[in-house]
């Protein structure tokens, strides 16, 4: 039987590991947010539900998702960065969420830069691009601060997007 | 439980196995059909993708889900049948979709009533629903060669669908129902058994 296993790992602060059920009632209130507007949401307790089943199904699917962000002294869930390319992507997309809480603090930066080392290294998508949408500043600037740079205006799912190109971390890492 | 100890499930003519990626066309094939018109589709690509990932995710945060449905002799897909209770759910589901040209068989019947089998016996389930669009009459009425009842009184999901409360183990075990289900599944290769005047997708 074909299986999969989502690699765990952590950095500094933050662990970076698979969805927990325990995690559920924070990513709840999360969609319930109008923060979560930028990745489709706000959800109800059933969708905010699907979305994390969608992380697992997608490590089987593509042997790559996105990880859930933990407070690694806590466990507590702080949001998720990683790797999506489902139907309608241009290419693998390295994309961040983060809850408010978690704003402000330098963990987007520090997961994404992980999530996307990990990627380059370990699963063979080195240079990828993230989708932004234009109104989203404060993801522009983390994008910048990655060093990533905007390459052209895109379209996904039916939204305008600007997409930004990752540098080649690969090498580096 | 998660995907990776998925058991296999045997019948007579079907073996249920863990959804994999390779399964995924055809499962793209129907759900973005008018055939999932019940289920909240058609859906797009994109919808339907997330709707599979979501399928074998079920299976990490719930310990049960949704199996592919497979040929016995040819290995060929006819649909998925399983468990099903993402949150909000009121309770524990048996759910079934089978491929459009493959309907008509009796596929849908027989791994149901594997699936049934299995949660009664081995996963210890004491009952289950399955929630039903009310306008979804091939699922109505497979629900009734089950078995099932129309429970009234138990919660809907939102209001717009039906619970269709299934039998019991000892409603089952050596009863004419049971009996009767077991001899319609044994027999369904006969032409005399398949239901006519339904809808013909």
């Amino acid at each position: 039987m074909t299986t999969y296993t989502i690699p765990e790992f952590s950095t500094d602060r933050l662990l970076l590991r698979a969805p927990k059920l325990a995690d559920l009632p924070r990513v709840t209130e999360f969609f319930a947010s109008e923060r979560s507007h930028i990745v489709g949401g706000p959800l109800n307790a059933r969708e905010a539900s699907r979305a994390m089943m969608q992380i697992y199904g997608m490590w089987a699917l593509r042997g790559h998702s996105f990880w859930y962000i933990a407070d690694k002294a806590t466990d507590i869930f702080l949001g998720w960065t990683g790797i999506i390319n489902g139907p309608a992507w241009d290419e693998p997309e390295l994309g961040w969420t983060v809850v408010e809480e978690a704003e402000g603090k330098s963990i987007a930066f520090e997961a994404a830069t992980a999530a996307r080392a990990y990627a380059a290294t370990q699963l063979g998508y080195d240079g990828v691009i993230s989708y932004i949408a234009p109104q989203n500043s404060r993801s522009a600037t983390l994008a910048k601060r990655l060093g990533a740079s905007f390459e052209r205006e895109g379209e996904l799912l039916g939204h305008d997007v600007h997409v930004y190109r990752h540098p080649k971390v690969g090498a580096a890492a | 439980m998660g995907h990776r100890d998925i058991p296999e499930l045997v019948s007579n003519r079907l073996v249920l196995k863990a959804p994999l990626p390779e399964d995924y066309p055809d499962f793209k094939a129907t759900f973005t059909s008018f055939r999932a018109r019940f289920m909240g589709g058609p859906l797009n690509p994109y919808e339907s993708w997330m709707l599979y990932a979501a399928e074998i995710g079920h299976w990490e945060i719930r310990g049960f889900g949704m199996w592919m449905i497979h040929d016995k002799l040819t290995d060929e897909t006819y649909g998925m049948a399983g468990g099903w209770q993402p949150a909000g759910w009121p309770e524990r589901e048996i759910a079934w979709i089978i491929w459009p040209d493959k309907a008509g068989k009796g596929y849908a019947l027989e791994a149901t009533e594997c699936v049934r089998r299995h949660a009664y016996h081995d996963l210890g389930w004491d009952t289950a629903v399955s929630y039903i669009d009310p306008m979804n009459l091939d699922s109505i009425r497979l629900a009734e060669r089950l078995g099932c009842i129309k429970d009234k009184d138990a919660p809907s999901i939102d209001g717009t669908d039906a619970v269709y409360r299934h039998p019991t183990l000892s409603q089952l075990r050596d009863t004419q129902l049971g009996h009767g289900i077991d001899m319609e599944i044994s027999h369904y290769a006969d032409p005399l058994f398949k239901p006519k005047g339904w809808a013909l997708d």
